[in-house]
């Protein structure tokens, strides 16, 4: 008698299938309007015709942006629908008194769920297709891999529903539970670093994506993309490089692949819960014994955590001087409070009553000592986070951005460079003295930030912002932040290596010259961008580009000076007085300067872009010289002119034929000499 | 024929079966009478699968319940929350259970359309909850089973209704061999039918008998002593002795015959066995064990 057993019924599944029409209907029908919309302008408009490529990209760029987030929330809807009778003790007891093993139940539930996630998917594709096959194209790589990949996907999400759908027997349960599981990294990663934030100097909060692939929608979207392959074609008569697109690709499918194991995981695990659930758990929130203390106090540390947070950035916060730092104490208190009742909900949640005190004071007192140990391990740097550097022999790149620098160093091109931002980072973490205290305003001092990002040898990448409070005195005093930084930024070798001086296989393919003022622009083929980024070092060289100097109105200072390097003594250190006249001549000589873009490639990275912003300034001779030579740059532009009165003006750049913008402001002959002192 | 042994059900610590033992010989109806809370519906639940014992068996013709596909096919359960889908009628219901049960007939179906005269194309939730009782009754009688599990199974019908119910049941009893085990807090509904009893009371089945070996055993014998002989002999076995005027009725635990032979002995003037109900034979088999059988009764 026991040797018949099935494991699919056709009833139960047409009966989940009509009984929740409208769950599959309704998105079939908002589907299907896309390929309706398009085909009714096929007719309106005789001419309306999509080249392959362009629906390759569409069909990708739905695997890639609209599939996941749409199979995430439809997932949760089908199986609230499927598994439903699981919350109900008469529904379940309906359907576990039926002639059926678990195992049908199980299969039959779970198609039927899975096939009203596919309907939609299905109706619009194949609406889709046809419209495609009736402009005589049909891309058949990427329909079969779109097709895939909205399966995989659907049946990842739906088995994971259908994973969180065994885990507890409540309804309102399942989807708080669904997204929480789902968006558990995230949030978890944003609090951990709003608390590193707070407690660790240099930290960043904000979301780091270490353990991303947590976070299967998230990583989805980020992880997978959309390749466009493009041919470099040269404009015989312009000379000038353009690119053409001949093909699309879809990039790491294998992502999605991943996460469909992952799904049979979740699946197997679902049906292991469903052998071992009982019936009378229909109602509860957690279905399974063993869920009760997770539940509980995962969600009383998560409450703790978050709501401890949010509470102490409404009572505490307004009153701290830095809005961004923490202060153990209230922040203590208000984790504490906070964790407390997310333990007593989650009681009264998974008890059914209100009547949960009795014998939780141990339970209620670990959930503070966690709490409070969480804080105190930040508090006090448990696991040396703030004060770790990166050795030197671990370190395969060091980006560094400060003022105007933007500089990548290199391990084996720029050793000497590493060792001193280093000791810049050491020192960062040393000096309490470059630290912002409070938010006040300082003519003689500048707030900035440096931020460092090393990729280690082994993959890993270390983020840190440090604010600073730069200051003229520690500028020259030796040791302290102030003076390792201008040391650092001002030396000849960083400046050479923002350029990327010290590489012979750069591969520069096209520049563009624009005016600040007028927005015109001119292009440089690949010849003529190399030959304006020789110049450009050779400027560099002679430290006419690039000097940066940290104080007053910077902006405009900090470019002038860059074309003169007379105000630096020889240890990088300067004279303010100098400076601020300087100062206040460029203001009278106005802004003249023009924008160099040049775009470069890497051997390490082919496919990607880079961009070289250069400002040309007057002083910077070599460049000028170039510019004019190439004649992008007319020779009365960028220079110092006489008027009339004798009163030398600045010209900027402008390049639309007959509505030349120069203009034209009085300056003084020190100025003129100081600008073209060198050149 | 069903068979429980040391049936243990806990739910979170509370056993609600606790050692329960039952026997239900095939063609049989089986009475299972008990107070709210004494563990009737957690038998059910366990005897038609959708409960699974911590402890013992639950046999239906020697077989293990438990996710046995073939046994359940045999075996129709009413609970006294029967589940519908919200909006089917009897006919899509009919249609579902047709899916599952094998020997679901609709011949069957189409003739207690008839006896139940409800609409079969109406929304269920729209009916009362005895014409929904009808329903569930329609539907499992058109099953065909050879098990029919029923957990307070005539609430909310009217009395022309019930008549006609029971009558149905015990059609298939006869006609089929259909084993029936009923439940019910009411031992009146019970008397007429059942020719098998189990009282159960926390967890446990205090009592199982035939009706038969209870009548047998038990017995209420009017007597009216001669002049002079006042009280009743203290010899007597007497379960319990009450008196009306010159009129002693004694329940004696025996048969009628052996109480008359042991009364005659007195020379009485007038001796009668008058018939016990399945009430007053709960009372006094279970009343010294200080169960709370007028629960069962009332």
């Amino acid at each position: 008698m026991r040797s018949k057993t099935s494991f699919f019924n056709k009833t139960l599944y047409k009966k989940n299938l009509s009984r929740f029409w409208p769950l599959w209907a309704l998105p079939s029908f908002g589907g299907a309007l896309v390929p309706t919309t398009m085909l009714l302008q096929m007719v309106r408009q005789k001419d309306f015709h999509l080249e392959e490529m362009t629906i390759t990209e569409s069909y990708y760029a739905a695997l890639h942006t609209l599939v996941p987030i749409l199979s995430l929330l439809y997932a949760v809807l089908c199986a609230a629908a499927v598994w439903g009778y699981l919350y109900n003790s008469r529904s379940q007891g309906l359907m576990h008194r039926l002639p059926i093993r678990r195992e049908g139940l199980f299969v039959t539930n779970f198609l039927s769920g899975m096939t009203m996630m596919l309907i939609p998917y299905v109706i619009t594709g194949a609406l889709t297709v046809l419209l495609t096959v009736m402009m005589g194209q049909l891309p058949v790589k990427a329909l079969l891999l779109t097709v895939l990949g909205v399966l995989l996907e659907s049946f990842f999400y739906f088995s994971s529903a259908t994973f969180v759908a065994f885990l507890t027997g409540n309804a309102s349960a399942m989807p708080v539970l669904y997204f929480l599981l789902h968006f558990l990294e995230p949030a978890l990663d944003m609090l951990m670093g709003t608390l590193k934030s707070g407690f660790y100097y240099g930290v960043s909060g904000g979301y780091s994506g270490l353990l991303e692939n947590l976070c299967p929608t998230v990583y989805l979207l980020r992880k997978i993309d959309v390749n466009h392959i493009y041919n470099e074609v040269l404009d015989p008569e312009t000379q000038v490089m353009s690119q053409e697109l001949v093909a699309v690709e879809f990039q790491n499918f294998w992502v999605i692949g991943v996460y469909a194991l992952v799904g049979v995981v979740l699946l197997t695990l679902a049906y292991a819960i469903y052998r071992r659930r009982s019936s009378e758990r229909a109602g509860d929130v957690a279905a399974v014994g063993w869920m009760r203390p997770v539940f509980r106090y995962s969600g009383a540390l998560l409450a703790g955590l978050g709501g401890g947070m949010l509470l102490y950035t409404l009572v505490w916060r307004p009153f701290q001087i830095t809005y961004d730092d923490l202060e153990i104490v209230p922040l203590v208190i208000c984790m504490v409070i906070m964790g407390l009742i997310g333990y007593y909900a989650v009681s009264m949640l998974l008890e059914k009553s209100l009547r949960v005190f009795r014998g939780s004071v141990p339970g209620a007192a670990a959930v503070a000592v966690v709490l409070c140990l969480i804080c105190a391990g930040f508090r006090f740097d448990v696991f040396g986070v703030e004060r770790y550097v990166p050795k030197t022999e671990k370190i395969q790149t060091v980006e560094l951005r400060v003022g105007g620098n933007d500089l990548t160093l290199e391990s084996g091109r720029n050793d000497t460079l590493i060792q001193k931002t280093l000791a810049l980072h050491q020192t960062l973490i040393e000096d309490e003295g470059a630290r912002i205290e409070a938010s006040d305003y300082d003519y003689n001092k500048r707030d900035d930030v440096v931020n460092l990002r090393y990729t280690l040898k082994d993959g890993r990448t270390v983020h840190r912002n440090y604010d600073v409070r730069l200051t003229w005195e520690r500028m020259n005093q030796e040791g302290t932040v102030d003076y390792l930084l201008n040391q650092l930024c001002n030396d000849p070798e960083t400046l050479l290596a923002r350029l990327h001086g010290d590489r012979t296989d750069l591969k520069i393919r096209s520049a563009e010259l624009s005016g600040y003022t007028t927005g015109a622009y001119q292009s440089l083929n690949a010849t003529q961008a190399r030959q304006a980024y020789e110049a450009v070092l050779e400027d560099a060289k002679n430290g006419n580009w690039g000097r940066e100097i940290w104080f007053e109105d910077l902006g405009t200072l900090q470019e002038i000076l860059n074309t003169n390097n007379n105000f630096f003594r020889e240890d990088g250190s300067f004279d303010r007085d100098e400076i601020l006249l300087l100062m206040e001549r460029a203001k009278q000589l106005g802004d003249p300067f023009a924008e160099l873009n040049i775009w470069y490639q890497t051997p390490e990275d082919e496919a990607l872009s880079s961009t070289l912003y250069i400002r040309v300034r007057p002083g910077m001779r070599e460049t000028i010289a170039c510019l004019r030579k190439l004649g992008v740059l007319k020779p009365d532009q960028l220079t110092v002119v006489e008027t009339e009165d004798d009163t030398p003006h600045a010209t900027s750049i402008a390049y639309e034929e007959g509505t030349s913008d120069e203009r034209e402001q009085p300056i003084d002959n020190a100025t003129v000499a100081m600008i073209e002192g060198e050149n | 024929m069903i068979e429980v042994k040391d049936a243990v059900k806990r739910f979170d610590g509370f056993a609600a079966l606790d050692g329960t033992n039952i026997t239900v010989p095939k063609g049989s109806v089986y009475g299972l009478v008990g107070p709210n809370g004494a563990g009737k519906s957690t038998l059910i639940r366990n005897l038609c699968g959708v409960y699974r014992l911590d402890e013992g068996s639950v046999a239906v013709d020697g077989e293990d319940v438990w996710e046995n596909e073939a046994l359940k096919a045999r075996i129709v359960t009413i609970p006294d929350d029967w589940y519908f889908f919200s909006q089917a009628s009897i006919r899509d219901m009919c249609r579902f259970y047709q899916g599952f049960y094998p020997n679901f007939s609709m011949e069957r179906y189409e003739k207690l359309k008839d006896v139940f005269g409800i609409d079969e194309h109406k929304p269920i939730k729209r009916f009362s909850k005895g014409m929904q009782k009808q329903a569930a009754f329609w539907l499992a009688m058109s099953c065909m089973p050879d098990y029919l599990l029923l957990d307070e199974p005539v609430d909310g019908l009217d009395p022309v209704m019930r008549r006609q119910v029971w009558s149905l049941m015990m059609g298939d009893v006869a006609e089929r061999g259909t084993t029936v085990l009923v439940s019910s807090h009411n031992l009146r509904e019970l008397e007429d039918v059942c020719d098998h009893v189990g009282i159960m009371d926390h967890g446990k089945v205090l009592l199982e008998r035939s009706l038969a070996q209870l009548q047998d055993n038990m017995v209420k014998m009017q007597v009216v002593f001669p002049d002079g002989m006042e009280e009743v002999p203290a010899d007597l076995p007497v379960l319990h002795a009450s008196r009306l005027g010159r009129v002693h009725t004694l329940i004696m635990r025996m048969s009628a015959q052996e109480a008359a032979e042991r009364l005659m002995v007195y020379s009485p003037m007038l001796v009668d066995a008058v018939p016990l109900t399945l009430e007053e034979i709960f009372i006094y088999e279970l009343g010294g064990a200080d169960y709370a059988v007028k629960d069962i009764i009332l």
